[in-house]
């Protein structure tokens, strides 16, 4: 039943015959159907650029992920988890200093969203199980906490035995794993930190913060080879940061690539795949290098040939945030004509290029992340600037998802400052990055649509 | 709309509860505090505001020359609505408010504030920081609390407070020197041991003193000159020593959660009106913290991190979180509780998901009920609110709920 599904997920049929077995589990455990798998074929070719290489390799990675976090409790003897906003390298570094067979490294809560709710658009049970279990609804709890909660609870993925988490961006991700903790029994690490900085600090940073990110990460270090006794190594962390290095400079390009291109070659919603897996420790890392290679190039073809998905000459917009459960959302933009230059936060501007004392040093423990974004509101709103100026759009959509805490200050913040310094309009949009439930699309296509007819009108009065 | 002024709350004190000259004393001057405070203003004396959580040392503002004023406005649905326009609502209502007073413009000590000091605990506290700066213009300072007590963390607040310390010495241009901090010390000590001789009267069967009486006292201490207000206590302890139980004997209450702000009395008139006795109250804000001190025999700066971080009981957010629980475990059977009253307030997130677990905890150590309530500061909570702690007493009165 599932075949044409995997193939469009660039999986080849023997592969496809040699998994079947496993995939036949999963999908059972997970309570996938022909319907949903019909469904998944339909929202594939509906939402993402599927016709190109590149994308259908990344699609592919999230569906052996699925089927891996599934089974990972009867194929390996322990398992780690993590998920947003815990930083890629730490956690790669630790996967790759353990043997593959031995233990599972995930993000679940990251694959259940870019599988079962953007291809399967079946997150439902695992929110409302989530929800039941100590997360309710109603409270403004993190989507993407409630549905992994709700997958172990639920007995679809197995519990860890070791979840490393980061309370840098925002508090709720280790407020659930006290819970998982206290209920469960799963020992939690987390990487803590506090964002104190005051205004007018960014982009300086704070020696004592800095230090404080570190004894931190050695904390964590220590405690994941405490609990899954195995040593971290110094070759782990340069193969990590290598990998980390070339994935990101390439995943650079193509964001400026795709950015600075007119028309729009590939949706923005095709992209986030490949973003995402940056916080996702796959072992595939040759896998999804070679995808984003692939995609580039394909991009690159399309870019040449003046091939796109949104109108030559449409009114660019820079939008915060990417619903990863939903990637009708980001199409519905592209539909009223407007195009995506740019996300938040795909591409990384000047100030991680910026040499500072502990830049190096930070980036190279894996708490370079714990210094941007999260650094203050100040710093949300100046890289907020600097996306909209690198690539000259005509509006930005300020979309926050609901229960962000971290991004609620900056919402009202970052409007009035755009619309202030760049004279541009900013339309503030509330939505949901992990729920689908906490929004209607009809009603953000309506307002969408108004935003899109007035930037329409402003281009047509400049070029006049 | 008008709102009713910060003061008028606190001056209720006497004319409702307690008939005691100490109270009537603390009325007046608390009614007059605002024009002291004014005139104070005018003739240099800074005023530094602070997010309450009991993390910023009232002591350094003092050694200063300036004064400390706690922003614990709160229980009113007004401000709420205000902060709409700055803020999406998910973020915790007393945050939401501390914007919304400001924005409003009619509360006068929220505009008089020459500094805001803001000890980030979470990113709803972090947020009251970012609308002051942006949008009231504000002068803001903040410091981190970290979610975790180990050397790195403590070290961490530690180098906070010097960092708070250098703050008010340029804004004020007074040097906090040794002694002047040792002195704000000894008068801070004072009034904290007042409190806790005050509260500790109420483990007894029959408290001399109600939770709302209590809880006003402890919210005048933000805003009262330390003088007074230590007189004022030590008149009111000596007093409530010898005063006969007047209390009618209820079931006894172990009030908790998130914050209990200054003019947010309604779940303990609606608790007391029902028949039930507030004994005890632990908020992560709100209230100021009385049961510790600071142990000056060492480094002064050290003593005042240790008092404020490692010794401070700590909220919801704070890992590992069974510290609190313990807490609240030992503070209900040291005050022979019946029952608890866990009162949160929306989108804290933090309390929501503790008071899952905790519930389970509290069955198993001490079996004794919980109510789990939640408000908005929305008028027409208090309805429904009403019936369930109405509901809870009488549960508690017959024998029940364990």
């Amino acid at each position: 039943m599932y075949t044409e599904l995997f193939k469009l997920c660039s999986v080849e049929p023997d592969e496809i015959e040699r998994e079947r077995p496993r995939i036949d589990k999963a999908f059972k455990i997970l309570g996938i159907g022909e319907e949903d798998v019909k469904r998944g074929e339909k929202r594939l070719r509906q939402y993402l650029d599927v016709e190109l290489l590149g994308v259908r390799r990344f699609l592919g990675i999230w569906m052996r992920e699925l089927v891996n976090l599934v089974l990972a409790r009867e194929e390996h003897e322990k398992i780690v988890y993590s998920d947003f906003p815990m930083e890629l390298r730490p956690l790669m570094s630790m996967m790759l200093s353990t043997d593959e067979r031995e233990v599972y490294f995930a993000t679940p809560g990251q694959i259940i969203n870019m599988t079962i709710g953007q291809i399967f658009d079946k997150l439902t049970p695992f929110l409302e199980a989530g929800e039941e279990s100590g997360l309710p609804p109603g409270a403004a709890h993190c989507a993407l906490y409630q549905t992994r909660l709700g997958a172990m609870v639920n007995g679809v993925i197995p519990f860890p035995d070791l979840s490393v988490i980061a309370s840098y961006h925002c508090d709720q991700p280790s407020e659930a794993e006290e819970l998982l903790h206290e209920v469960y029994g799963v020992p939690v690490a987390h990487l803590d930190s506090c964002p104190d900085a005051n205004w007018g600090d960014w982009p300086k940073f704070n020696d004592h913060r800095v230090r404080y990110c570190a004894s931190q990460a050695r904390k964590l270090f220590e405690t994941f080879e405490k609990v899954i006794g195995c040593q971290m190594t110094e070759e782990a962390i340069h193969a990590t940061n290598r990998a980390n290095a070339i994935y990101r400079l390439k995943f650079q390009q193509l964001v400026e690539l795709i950015g600075h291109a007119d028309p729009q070659p590939i949706s923005q919603a095709s992209l986030a795949h490949a973003f995402f897996l940056n916080s996702m420790p796959t072992r595939d890392i040759e896998g999804k290098q070679e995808a984003l290679e692939i995609l580039y190039e394909e991009v690159q073809q399309r870019v040449d040939q003046g091939k796109g998905i949104v109108e030559k000459g449409a009114p660019g917009v820079f939008c915060t945030a990417t619903i990863s459960v939903d990637p009708s959302i980001t199409r519905m933009i592209e539909q009223t004509g407007l195009a995506i230059r740019v996300q938040i936060p795909f591409w990384l501007g000047p100030w991680v290029l910026t040499k500072h004392p502990y830049r190096d040093w930070a980036d190279r423990i894996g708490v370079g992340p714990c210094l941007d974004i999260p650094h203050s509101c100040e710093a949300h709103v100046a890289i907020n600037l600097e996306n909209c100026k690198a690539f000259n759009v005509d509006g930005a959509i300020n979309f926050y998802p609901f229960s962000c805490r971290e991004w609620a200050a900056t919402v009202m913040i970052t409007k009035k400052a755009i619309e202030k310094e760049l004279g541009i309009p900013v339309l503030i949009l509330e939505g949901d990055c992990y729920d689908t439930r906490n929004y209607s699309a009809g009603q953000l296509r309506t307002r969408v649509e108004t935003f899109a007819e007035l930037l329409r009108a402003a281009k047509a009065a400049k070029a006049a | 709309m008008k709102l009713t002024q910060v003061m008028p709350h606190v001056s209720m004190l006497s004319q409702r509860y307690l008939s005691m000259e100490a109270m009537k004393v603390l009325s007046d001057h608390m009614a007059t505090r605002l024009t002291e405070l004014t005139r104070m203003r005018e003739k240099g004396t800074k005023l530094i505001g602070y997010a309450p959580g009991g993390y910023m040392p009232e002591e350094l503002v003092y050694a200063c020359e300036a004064v400390p004023v706690g922003l614990i406005r709160g229980g009113d649905p007004e401000p709420v609505a205000e902060s709409a326009a700055y803020v999406p609502r998910f973020i915790d209502t007393f945050c939401r408010s501390q914007i919304g007073y400001r924005m409003l413009g009619e509360e006068p000590l929220y505009q008089m504030i020459d500094l805001l000091v803001v000890p980030v605990t979470d990113h709803n506290i972090k947020a009251i920081a970012d609308c002051f700066n942006f949008f009231a213009d504000a002068n803001v300072f903040r410091f981190g609390v970290p979610h975790q007590k180990d050397e790195h963390a403590f070290e961490y607040y530690l180098a906070g407070l010097h960092q708070l310390k250098e703050k008010l010495e340029e804004f004020t241009g007074n040097k906090i020197e040794n002694v002047r901090l040792r002195e704000a010390i000894d008068l801070c000590n004072r009034m904290r041991g007042l409190l806790k001789e005050i509260s500790l009267l109420r483990g007894s069967e029959r408290p001399p003193i109600t939770g709302r009486e209590f809880v006003k006292l402890n919210h005048a201490s933000f805003y009262a000159d330390k003088t007074v207000f230590i007189d004022a206590l030590e008149s009111i302890h000596q007093e409530l020593r010898e005063k006969p139980p007047s209390s009618p004997k209820g079931p006894r209450i172990l009030l908790t959660g998130s914050t209990l702000a200054m003019g947010d009395y309604k779940v303990l008139e609606m608790a007391e009106e029902a028949g039930a006795s507030i004994v005890i109250e632990e908020f992560a804000e709100g209230i100021r913290h009385y049961w510790e001190n600071v142990h000056v025999d060492g480094d002064i700066m050290e003593a005042l991190a240790d008092r404020y971080f490692r010794r401070r009981v700590p909220p919801a957010w704070f890992r590992p979180s069974r510290e609190r629980l313990d807490y609240l475990i030992e503070l209900a059977k040291d005050f022979n509780v019946d029952g608890i009253i866990w009162y949160q307030l929306m989108y804290r997130s933090s309390y929501d998901v503790q008071a899952y677990y905790f519930e389970r905890i509290l069955k198993n150590e001490l079996d004794i009920p919980m109510l789990k309530i939640e408000s908005d500061y929305d008028v027409s909570e208090r309805g429904p609110l009403r019936t369930r702690i109405e509901t809870f007493v009488e549960i508690i009165k017959a024998g029940g709920g364990s």
